[in-house]
């Protein structure tokens, strides 16, 4: 048994250090035939980087609802094609009016104060709390409780702030938008009070009924019932610090810190974010909507899926062509913020580096690279730190066993859907800051994560990120090789398709997949 | 007679196009261990299953403290206060046995709550946290299995197969720890080794080919080598 699991370690190490080896291999050879051109190989490098993470970006929601749902979703690519649309459509659509912009950053506040507030409340409460007050028993409530709490502090709170300032806000008094702000903080803080208040009310009501009684009792000459006393539910009696109160004021802090800062950022910035927001939105119901009535009833008919799904892609294709006609938009260059444009290094970090410092490659490239890279990272922290992370992993193996320990699968299917849908959208309107936006841009990126899931092991999500990588930038020297030879990087595909091929031949299981 | 915390009443089950159970009945008392014995493939775990939901009941009556638990949601029934420990054990291989215990948990700081009662019962998990699920030998496997079901407070606990593929010694802890559970628990247990059973439970319910066939106390069928050979073969 033992021996058994040491050979598995070590197959994943192998087949890891055989892809990380490989990737360097490749850009020694770039190396090497740009005769230490260190410009060139820094912009193949980056490039096939971007490629990767782009690539990530479907492949990541394709490698975890077939781990989990054992659903190979062909529509994955399209809905990074509706992110890229939406993204689109929004940035089109927004007028540069001083009352947009104050939206705007209203918009901004109440989604990131939210965010933030949950996080760092997390990390405090696991990390300082404790430490500070060694007394206090802190008990960490539901993951739902505390986004509740957090969403009904952060966000009307981000409304009154956001609105207020607003750094364009026109002097017109908007009075609807201020009575809904008011309503909806105290609406927030019943919500986190209501149990101290519902105490409250209670007591005075049995307080009150007993000495009524009382009182009748005396006047009617009888003794009092000695049953006329409550003993009280001592959760109700103390006031819960950790679960209520911090988290509220932590709200206000973090909100109104938030808004500080969103205030001095960049108008095509915040403009970008709610592009962004609502490419994500639109890519998550988009999902949720196609796993409730689309893919739940075929969860016992495997083959129905891959046909169903891949019907999907066209219907979501023929849609978008539909609403947005079928002319390639461009990309979304135009509507970028000043520091993603250009090249390497951006203005605002001219100074740190040498007067005749160049180089080729775009700011926008990093820009994806790191938005790939957070969301590697983000997704493999929820894989592997919290409670739904276990879900899902315990998942993969029986989601039988975990209905039955108490756990609402269904709920986590559509959940894990909606979360591949909402990177895959993230992912489009990423891409379409670079790539041309047309009813064509899915397609592209579908096969080449179908490829990456597959030589990184189906349903291993460090396979994929790992796989991810290696593609992006085995493509990109392809294509610098194949242009120096034939003047076309048209050949790089095929490269990833020969490499899925070799990696089928000698280890079918893909590179972490487990063998069955 | 204390009160039933469990009645199910003339359940016939389903799975795909095969009737596998043809009418079983068992009612189960609140407190004590309740025993189903019957041959190999007589519907015993088909009759755990159904309880849960995780099979499909056509039609009988399944009540779980009076309320009516059939159709619903596996999900759902395990949230009244069922736990389920299946055949095979089902430990999740990639979690850790801290996460494997975790992931049981139906609100925050239920682990917290139960982990020394656990640890009293199974003193092996303790120092076995970090490992894997697939690292754990077979009889540290069940027991995992069993404290997983232990983490909520459970009112009754389903446990299909414990002393399956064990060997002898840890059988023998593997009863005590049942024994020592059930002074808070009500259990159901399936199990074919009849010495194991007639030591632990107070009732009996024994099905044969689909259908609950004879039920009563267990020091009524101990004695009774008749019933015993004609049921469930040599004991």
């Amino acid at each position: 048994m033992n021996a058994l699991n040491l050979k598995k370690i070590s197959s994943q190490t192998l087949w890891g250090g055989i892809a990380v080896g490989f990737t360097i291999l490749l850009m020694i050879a770039v190396l090497l035939d740009s005769q230490g051109n260190i410009k060139l190989f820094s912009q193949v490098v980056a490039g096939g980087l971007y490629q990767g993470m782009l690539i990530f970006m479907v492949a990541a929601g394709l490698s975890i609802v077939f781990g989990l749902m054992d659903v190979l979703n062909f529509a994955q690519g399209s809905l990074l094609m509706v992110g890229a649309y939406v993204g689109f459509d929004v940035l089109s659509r927004m007028s540069a009016s001083d009352k947009t912009n104050a939206f705007l950053l209203t918009l901004h506040v109440m989604v990131i104060g939210p965010i933030l507030v949950l996080i760092l409340w997390e990390l405090t409460a696991r990390l300082i709390l404790p430490r500070v007050m060694k007394t206090v028993e802190i008990e960490h409530s539901s993951l739902f409780g505390k986004i509740q709490v957090v969403a009904l502090t952060g966000v009307p709170l981000g409304f009154v702030v956001g609105s207020v300032w607003a750094k364009d806000f026109s002097g017109e008094s908007d009075v609807v938008r201020v009575i809904f702000a008011v309503v909806v903080v105290l609406i927030a803080l019943l919500s986190v009070s209501r149990n101290n208040i519902l105490f409250g009310l209670r007591w005075l009501s049995n307080e009150g009924g007993i000495r009524f009684r009382r009182g009748m009792a005396l006047l009617f000459n009888e003794e009092a019932s000695p049953s006329d006393h409550v003993d009280y539910d001592p959760q109700f009696k103390q006031f819960d610090l950790n679960k209520e109160w911090l988290p509220l004021a932590f709200g206000v802090v973090v909100t109104v810190l938030v808004a500080l800062v969103l205030n001095n950022t960049e108008v095509l910035m915040l403009r970008f974010g709610v592009a962004a927001i609502a490419a994500i939105l639109a890519g998550s119901i988009a999902g949720i909507v196609m796993e409730i009535v689309f893919i739940r009833p075929t969860y016992v008919r495997p083959f129905f899926q891959i046909v169903l799904t891949f019907g999907l892609a066209l219907v979501i294709r023929e849609g978008i062509e539909y609403r947005y006609d079928i002319d390639p938009k461009g990309t979304l260059g135009g509507y970028l913020p000043e520091f993603l444009q250009g090249t390497f290094p951006p203005a605002y970090l001219r100074d740190l580096f040498p007067a005749d410092f160049e180089t080729t490659i775009l700011n926008y490239w990093i820009f994806m690279i790191i938005m790939g890279l957070l969301m590697m990272i983000g997704v493999q922290l929820l894989l592997m730190r919290t409670r739904i992370g276990i879900i899902i992993r315990a998942g993969v193996q029986d989601s039988e066993m975990v209905e039955a320990l108490g756990v609402n699968v269904r709920l986590v299917f559509t959940g894990v859907f909606a979360l591949g849908a909402a990177i895959a959208a993230m992912g489009g309107i990423i891409s379409a800051g670079f790539l041309n936006i047309d009813t064509t841009m899915g397609d592209l990126f579908l096969l080449q994560a179908i490829a990456v899931v597959i030589i990184g092991g189906l349903g291993s999500y460090a396979g994929t990120s790992l796989t991810a990588i290696v593609i992006g930038i085995t493509r990109s020297v392809a294509a610098y090789f194949s242009r120096r030879q034939f003047n076309t990087d048209a050949p790089a595909p095929i490269v990833v398709l020969l490499l899925l091929c070799l990696v089928l031949y000698v280890k079918p299981s893909g590179l972490f997949g487990k063998e069955h | 007679m204390s009160e039933l915390i469990l009645e199910v009443n003339d359940i016939h089950t389903f799975i795909g196009q095969f009737h596998i159970l043809e009418g079983v009945s068992v009612t189960v008392q609140q407190g004590g261990i309740t025993v189903l014995l019957g041959r190999n493939g007589a519907g015993k775990t088909t009759t755990l299953r159904s309880i849960l939901g995780l099979a499909n009941v056509r039609s009988g009556h399944v009540q779980f403290q009076g309320r009516e638990i059939r159709g619903m949601r596996p999900y759902k029934v395990a949230q009244l206060g069922i736990g389920y420990v299946p055949e095979h054990r089902a430990i999740f291989r990639d979690l850790t046995v801290e996460e494997n215990l975790r992931i049981a948990e139906r609100k925050p700081g239920d682990l917290a709550k139960r982990r020394e009662f656990i640890y009293s019962l199974f003193p092996d998990l303790e120092r076995l946290g970090h490992l894997g699920g697939n690292q754990l030998s077979g009889g540290q496997q069940q027991m995992l299995s069993v404290a997983r079901a232990l983490v909520p407070e459970n009112q009754l606990l389903l446990i299909d197969e414990p002393s399956e593929g064990l060997a002898p010694v840890i059988i023998e802890q593997m009863m005590e720890a049942i024994r020592q559970l059930s002074v808070h628990t009500t259990v159901l247990l399936v199990e074919q080794n009849f010495r194991m059973a007639s030591q632990l439970a107070d009732q009996f319910v024994i099905i044969e080919e689909g259908k609950s066939v004879l039920a009563g106390r267990m020091s009524e069928l101990v004695g009774n080598t008749e019933l015993i050979n004609r049921y469930l073969g040599a004991a």
